[in-house]
């Protein structure tokens, strides 16, 4: 895409066509672009995430571009880790005129089960660069113990 | 804890907007997880390059979801002979990067007045 003077459309292009065509196509490799809405009941947008299990905690990544902290609000609830937030664009100045929106703004929501074995206490969340990433410590009997085998 | 791999990440396209405003165009790109150190706008005739890479700061585990891609952010845009290049300003905030296009002087539209004689 460019950053190019509108063309008039007044005046008929035979070519025209193919070249929209073209860039129909071209789209269809950009896989990145087209939020996706998951499950049943999750209506709402979902943006990327990351689940990730380690041997001390788990960790939950979340792709937030342009949202601030008052905007989100991450919750756990008997095991169920929510990460809900509203990403407002409104509000933020006059409304212009787009020539192109690929963002999406509104409400989202992605709800995750977690592993019975979460400390709900002690979970710690950070937003940098656009990106949520909560620590959620597995707690002290979960954890896998090393045993010390000694070779006689 | 802090891993970053650098090496030949594949390159995406950023979603963006275009946006219309008196003074020019507003470019918004949304690049999560890009620090504002690995961003990188420059302008070559008329093309202006967006970069950004991403930093991946991850735990040792195995993952149960893998839904964030791992690649490097890369837009390119056609400036047209309107816009100009010496008034390009850019900010990052919160993974948005925001550019500020202005319209050269002599292409903003100016008030005739009229008078009435």
């Amino acid at each position: 895409m460019a950053l190019v003077r509108w063309k008039d459309r007044n005046l008929y292009d035979p070519w025209e066509g193919f070249k929209t065509l073209q860039d129909e196509i071209n789209q269809l490799f950009d896989v990145d672009r087209v939020p996706t809405s998951r499950g049943l009941f999750d209506r709402t947008m979902s943006p990327a995430i990351d689940v990730i299990e380690g041997a001390e905690d788990i960790s939950v990544h979340c792709e937030v571009p342009g949202i601030t902290l008052d905007e989100l609000d991450v919750s756990i609830a008997s095991n169920v880790l929510t990460i809900k937030g509203n990403k407002n664009k409104e509000g933020k100045g006059d409304d212009p005129r787009y020539y192109t929106r690929e963002t999406w703004s509104g409400q989202f929501q992605r709800t995750i089960s977690l592993p019975k074995d979460v400390d709900s206490e002690k979970i710690e969340a950070e937003l940098r660069n656009g990106i949520l990433m909560v620590t959620l410590p597995k707690r002290e009997e979960a954890k896998q113990k090393r045993i010390a085998v000694k070779v006689k | 804890m802090a891993e970053n791999k650098t090496t030949d990440r594949r390159m995406v396209p950023a979603r963006y907007d275009i946006a219309k405003k008196d003074h020019g165009l507003i470019l918004t790109l949304e690049m999560p997880g890009v620090p504002k150190d690995g961003l990188e706008i420059r302008v070559e005739g008329d093309h202006l390059f967006v970069e950004g890479k991403k930093l991946i700061l991850r735990k040792e585990g195995k993952f149960v979801l893998h839904e964030i891609r791992e690649a490097d952010y890369g837009n390119v845009f056609t400036l047209d002979e309107t816009i100009d290049r010496d008034k390009i300003e850019a900010k990052m905030e919160n993974g948005v990067v925001t550019i500020d296009l202005s319209l050269r002087e002599s292409e903003k539209p100016k008030k005739i007045k009229v008078i009435a004689k």
